[in-house]
């Protein structure tokens, strides 16, 4: 009786188990088996080193009473722009953000962003142009003076980009004091009584504290490398990204903070930004969902007169982004581990929950997104449905604890902190490229026994109307641990540049700094192909697929099986390599070209050739 | 036709039936661990909720406190059974939530400065075996309850983890090393000191995770090694339940006989198996070298973690022999009399014996003492502030710095372009980037190669450990003991290297408040550096970092004084009544923030001699003669040539 029962329950966890093998250490190549052959063939892909943040070096102007020079440029590349050439001398101008507080005699003290000029070679790559500016400066890497025109800025995160190649930095680094930029002299050495000179109106000639002056999106010239104006009728907000419409006219703003609010400004007339109306996103109001602030003192106190308003809250807006195609809006709200004390305060003094923030409470066994044990560990994508005028959640980060991943399956399909977001055209579709930032490491969002930090790049189709998780694309080619960020596409549509934000020891030099690279040949890749990796992978989910069958998508370096495995890699010698299980994927594109074999839990074989 | 199907249904069942016992033989050690952990997950819920049941009993007098003293010890035994599985599955999740440090953090990755308290077993062992637990019940009723909904949620988490057999043996290696550098030194158990009990219910966790195994072991022939563990664990148990109390155990002998044979018998027992090793899959980079076979292993840490170089052999050698030139040459500095090697000294294991040291003018004092550089790649920030997270780019705030070299990289790179030697090691050393070859990048990468190198476990201590020389003297055992557990010191400079690097991931620094007075004349005022405070990073302007250093090392102590960041300690007895007395708040100096317990440890003036006799035994400098027999020549600035 006992040992049946034994037996029996052996077998009910054996199923669950689903028999893990332990892998011979070597195999025998030649005996016994005439394997499937695979043949991957080369990337279309192919990556390119622009701009090496502490390294390369970057031309300033005269600041503090310092001489022009070059110098090391700053590091922590953050948002990217891409600026068109209107003639055909060039490209364009690529400017970069340095997420950062550092007081530099020449660069100027706290964060700051640099401008280059590209040109695209013959042979696909891009050529950094040597350029003179206005101002004198000669050179190919140009600190964008912000000291001298705006006052200093920090912690530049985040941007705009607009359709006609505008770009705006965002100020996330939020103060309260002059004490606290100060830094002991380290952060920003001058806290004299700032005295602005803008072309907007009302805010000519008005002296703020020092410390009043971050925290606003900031537009640049990247072709003469200076800051124009900061956009103190936007707000003063702990800023993180925005999105401009086609006519230049509407403005959404993302703002990283617990609570945020969703704003837009509406210029008075299209493409001047000096003029026109501020408001936040309030999901219960009537008609228009918006309430417009424009109280004095509203711009310096923004948070306040929100709450007072009755604004909807959100947990950490990042990157906000605007479908080429339809025109919808995209934003990631990254997440964040206890908000409940966060915007409990706020909630009781008049903002509103989100109806999907209350419904997630319920779900956790909770009264409210208040509750001190709230939490939200993965984000997600919104959608704001610009003719529904609707806030909508898009795709939910994830997934959740009874159904989080196991190591292997982790990286095909575990969305966690989403935080960089562009979206990008391959063969005439839109996609949205999601870049995750990883808040921790806890609760599934690194597989099991995972401790350190490892930040995905995914492709997510936008003409899907109710993703899920299933339907993100991993981008495999990225260097393994960077952090990816920026992710702006070429206007002629052949590269991606992405920045490295963290350095890592997963990479060699230069992956292991701060730095902008390019990813060539997105105009090789087919929206088809992209799809029909989505196609293969859902089609399995459905057919008990028993046979061992392999996917191989080559442009992002990635082969899928039809169903769960564990897999063992071997070399051409037979010798074991690598071991990956309850994976549906193996990520290539570190292996060298040449013939591997690839083993499931079965025993049976594929041969694979990397070409 | 029916013949012939029952043919092909028998020969399929027989292949099955074989195919399936050597399968199933390999899965029941899962299956047993996975049945056991889920088991001790609902264990540890039930008992959580007996505890909170207690936090929330009416019971308004003090009969209350003893009894939530004893759910809450059974509570902890009951997370005990879970942690080697679920400390290895979610270690962050229970840093956060579980079994945190009860020490304040700081919420990482936003704009603001958010101060995140501590939750879990440890702040609730500290408060609950508090004598003021009475009055602090209020909070304490709060804790129990965050950690009942937050196990809820993370056990459902736990439960969809298939586990394998991977995991299995790393995560009992790994639990080795933390019942032993957080259990046993106390550090888990701030309040209760109940670390002995503890460690058994850790110890035999391990044990039955192991013995899954024997039956496979001994199926490929190697009983030996099944053996060996049976018969370590057995050892292990009774000394631990032999154990009188926290302070008399013997934790060097522990260590010496249990945890590292252990350490070494369990991963032969991985490789027996030919089980695949993490560093045959595809994600995870780790701190530890999983090839080491003891906690004090020449490798036992991969530096290639920390700083992040990632070079091949050949590469590393060629640019560390480039950076011990440039370490040692003060063309590098502005006036040319100023180098690496001013105030980090191989002869004084890269200190230079001053307080604080002097200014490249030898006018002034510079803000803090010299550190060693040996082992000093190991940590996750650097500087005494922790003001840097890369540690190639340590060199740019000593080039920069307008009393250090005060001067920049370009100028560097100029000048160095003036020597054939250095333009031709620099060639050779970079030759895969030359349009670098000669950069900020280049300089201070060689010097990172050069510092990165100058590791090492070979003291005394550690040959004794890797049982490499016979005995050791008496005093170096007492001192040792008295180290990782009564004087506490363990809880902070964490084996084996000694200093804030958290075991057993080893992937994060600790600076501590300790109230370093300002003079020795009137001890009750503290030194005005206000530390990490004012690193300048935006995140560490928090008031927990008011005064907070850096835990450096301990190894090579001896070589290293005066102590602490502003020198104030010129010798190690000095150091040893500081912490015996409290530390600064001990010595009725007002700190609210002191993170070393302000009571005095009582340690005898004989217990302070052995510790000091444990440090130098930690002494370990092998580079003290190891400077370059020359420095490279320039041809065309004749004044250069005489710069040593």
């Amino acid at each position: 009786m006992k040992k049946t029962l034994l037996l029996y329950s052996l077998l009910l966890v054996f199923v669950k188990l689903n028999a893990q093998r332990v892998f011979d250490l070597s195999i025998d190549i030649p005996r016994g088996f005439s394997p499937n052959e695979v043949v991957i063939p080369e990337s279309p892909l192919s990556l390119q080193v622009l701009f090496i943040g502490g390294v390369d070096m970057v031309e300033t102007v005269p600041t503090y009473g310092n001489p022009s020079t070059s110098v090391p440029a700053k590091e922590s590349h953050d948002f990217i722009g891409f600026t068109p050439d209107e003639t055909d001398e060039s490209l364009g101008w690529v400017s970069v953000n340095h997420e950062m507080i550092f007081a530099d005699d020449h660069i100027g003290d706290g964060g700051g962003m640099t401008s280059f000029r590209v040109k695209r070679n013959q042979d696909g790559t891009l050529e950094i142009l040597d350029q003179t500016l206005n101002d004198g400066r000669t050179g190919k890497f140009f600190n964008v003076d912000f000291v001298n025109t705006v006052g200093e800025t920090g912690m530049n995160c985040g941007g705009i980009n607009s359709p006609d190649g505008r770009i705006w930095t965002a100020e996330e680094w939020l103060r309260t004091s002059n004490p606290s930029i100060y830094g002991g002299g380290l952060s920003i050495r001058d806290t004299n009584d700032f005295v602005i000179n803008s072309d907007i109106q009302e805010w000519n000639n008005v002296t703020l504290k020092k410390y009043q002056n971050f925290n606003w999106m900031v537009e640049v010239d990247p072709k003469q490398a200076k800051a124009i104006r900061k956009q103190y009728n936007w707000g003063r907000q702990a800023f993180e990204g925005g999105a401009i419409n086609d006519n230049a006219q509407f403005v959404w703003l993302g703002v990283d903070a617990t609570p945020c609010f969703f704003g837009m400004f509406v210029a008075q007339v299209p493409g001047d930004f000096t003029r026109g109306t501020l408001f936040v996103y309030k999901h219960d109001k009537p008609g228009y969902n918006w309430v417009p602030i424009w109280e004095d003192g509203a711009m310096l106190n923004h948070r306040d007169y929100a709450i007072a308003k009755g604004a909807t809250m959100f947990n950490r807006i990042e990157w906000v982004t605007m479908d080429p195609i339809t025109t919808d809006i995209y934003f990631s709200e990254t997440g964040r581990d206890n908000p409940g004390f966060l915007w409990s305060n706020e909630n009781e003094a008049g903002a509103q929950h989100h109806p999907y923030h209350l419904q997630r409470a319920k779900d956790l066994g909770l009264e409210s997104p208040n509750d001190f044990n709230y939490t939200d560990y993965y984000g997600r994508i919104w959608k704001y449905d610009v003719r529904a005028d609707k806030v909508e959640v898009y795709l939910e980060g994830g997934p959740y604890y009874d159904v989080s991943p196991t190591e292997g399956a982790y990286p095909e399909n575990h969305l966690s902190n989403p935080d960089g977001l562009n979206t990008i055209l391959i063969g005439g579709k839109s996609f949205l490229v999601i870049q995750e930032d990883l808040i921790g490491t806890s609760h599934g969002r690194m597989p099991a026994g995972i401790s350190n930090r490892m930040c995905e790049m995914y492709l997510l189709d936008l003409s899907i109307q109710e993703p899920s998780l299933n339907d993100l694309i991993r981008i495999g080619i990225v260097p393994r641990g960077a952090e990816i960020t920026g992710a702006r596409q070429t206007p002629d549509g052949k590269s991606l540049l992405v920045n490295a934000q963290h350095p890592s020891s997963l990479n060699p030099f230069p992956y292991n700094h701060s730095l902008t690279f390019a990813i060539h040949g997105l105009d090789k890749l087919s929206a088809n192909d992209l799809r029909s990796e989505i196609k293969f992978r859902k089609q399995n989910e459905l057919e008990d697929a028993q046979e061992f069958y392999l996917y191989p998508n080559p442009a992002t370096r990635i082969v899928h099986f039809k169903n769960i495995r564990d897999v063992a890699l071997y070399n051409a010698q037979g010798q074991r390599i690598l071991v990956k299980r309850k994976t549906k994927s193996l990520n290539i594109s570190s292996l060298d070209p040449g013939i591997y074999y690839v083993q499931n839990e079965k025993g049976e074989n594929i041969k694979l050739v990397i070409q | 036709m029916s013949k012939f199907f029952l043919a092909i249904l028998s020969a399929l069942t027989i292949g099955l039936l074989t195919n399936q016992s050597t399968a199933v033989k390999e899965q029941e050690p899962l299956i047993n661990i996975t049945r056991n952990y889920h088991d001790a997950l609902t264990n540890f819920e039930l008992q959580i909720d007996s505890l909170v049941a207690i936090a929330n009993s009416d019971n308004q007098d003090n009969s209350k406190v003893l009894s939530i003293r004893e759910e809450l010890k059974k509570t902890r035994l009951a997370f005990k059974e879970t942690e080697m599985l679920f400390n290895y599955f979610d270690p962050y999740g229970i840093g956060k939530q579980i079994n945190g440090a009860p020490l304040s953090k700081i919420e990482p990755k936003v704009s603001e400065i958010n101060v995140l308290e501590p939750k879990g077993l440890q702040i609730l062992d500290e408060l609950i075996f508090s004598e003021d637990a009475f009055n602090e019940m209020d909070k304490i009723i709060l804790l129990c309850h965050s950690l009942k909904q937050a196990f809820s949620q993370m056990k459902k988490h736990q439960l969809t983890i298939i586990i394998n057999h991977r995991q299995v043996f790393e995560a009992s290696r790994e639990e080795l090393n933390r019942l032993f550098t957080l259990g046993l030194t106390g550090f888990d158990t701030p309040g209760s000191q109940h670390a002995i009990a503890e460690a058994i219910v850790s110890l035999k966790s391990v044990q039955f995770a192991m013995e899954q195994y024997y039956p496979l072991i001994e199926d490929k022939g190697n009983r030996a090694i099944s053996f060996n563990l049976y018969g370590l664990f057995e050892i292990g148990k009774e000394m631990l339940e032999k154990a009188e109390n926290f302070n008399s155990f013997d934790r060097f002998s522990f260590l010496n006989k249990v945890v590292n044979p252990l350490y070494q018998q369990i991963r032969k027992a991985h490789l027996d198996l030919g089980i695949e090793t993490i560093d045959e899959t595809p994600l995870k980079q780790s701190a530890i070298n999983y090839e080491a076979e003891n906690l004090f292993d020449q490798n036992y840490l991969n530096p290639n973690f920390y700083s992040n170089l990632n070079l091949n052999e050949q590469t590393l050698a060629k640019r560390a022999a480039l950076g011990k030139l440039l370490f040692f040459d003060p063309v590098l500095s502005k006036d040319n009399k100023m180098s690496c090697a001013s105030c980090h000294d191989p002869a004084r294991a890269f200190t230079d014996g001053l307080e604080k040291s002097i200014s490249n003018n030898g006018e002034k004092k510079l803000k803090r003492n010299a550190p060693t550089l040996i082992n000093a790649v190991y940590a996750e920030k650097y500087f005494y502030d922790l003001r840097e997270s890369t540690f190639e780019r340590q060199v740019k705030h000593v080039v920069l710095d307008h009393d250090e070299f005060d001067t920049d990289f370009k100028q560097i790179a100029l000048k160095l372009k003036g020597s054939k030697t250095y333009t031709d090691l620099f060639k050779a050393a970079f030759e895969e980037d030359k349009k670098y070859e000669l950069s900020s990048w280049s300089i201070s990468n060689a010097i990172s190669a050069y510092v990165s190198s100058l590791n090492s476990f070979n003291s005394t201590f550690d040959q004794y450990m890797r049982y490499e020389i016979p005995s050791i003297d008496p005093a170096v055992k007492k001192g040792f003991n008295l180290f990782m557990g009564k004087a506490g010191c363990g809880t902070c400079h964490f084996a084996p290297t000694f200093s804030g690097l958290i075991p057993p991931l080893y992937e994060e620094s600790e600076s501590e408040v300790l109230g370093v007075p300002e003079s020795l004349e009137d001890q009750s005022i503290i030194d005005s550096d206000k530390g990490r405070y004012s690193n300048k990073l935006p995140t560490d302007v928090a008031d927990i970092f008011l005064h907070s250093f850096k835990t450096t090392t301990v190894r090579n102590v001896e070589l290293t004084g005066p102590y602490m960041h502003n020198g104030i300690f010129q010798n190690l007895e000095e150091v040893l009544d500081f912490y015996n007395a409290g530390g600064g708040a001990g010595r009725g100096m007002e700190l609210k923030n002191q993170t070393l317990p302000e009571s005095p440890l009582n340690l005898t003036a004989m217990e302070q001699a052995d510790i000091i006799t444990f440090m130098k035994s930690l002494t370990d400098n092998p580079f003290k003669d190891d400077i370059p027999e020359s420095l490279p020549a320039f041809e065309n600035n004749n004044a250069l040539n005489n710069r040593y």
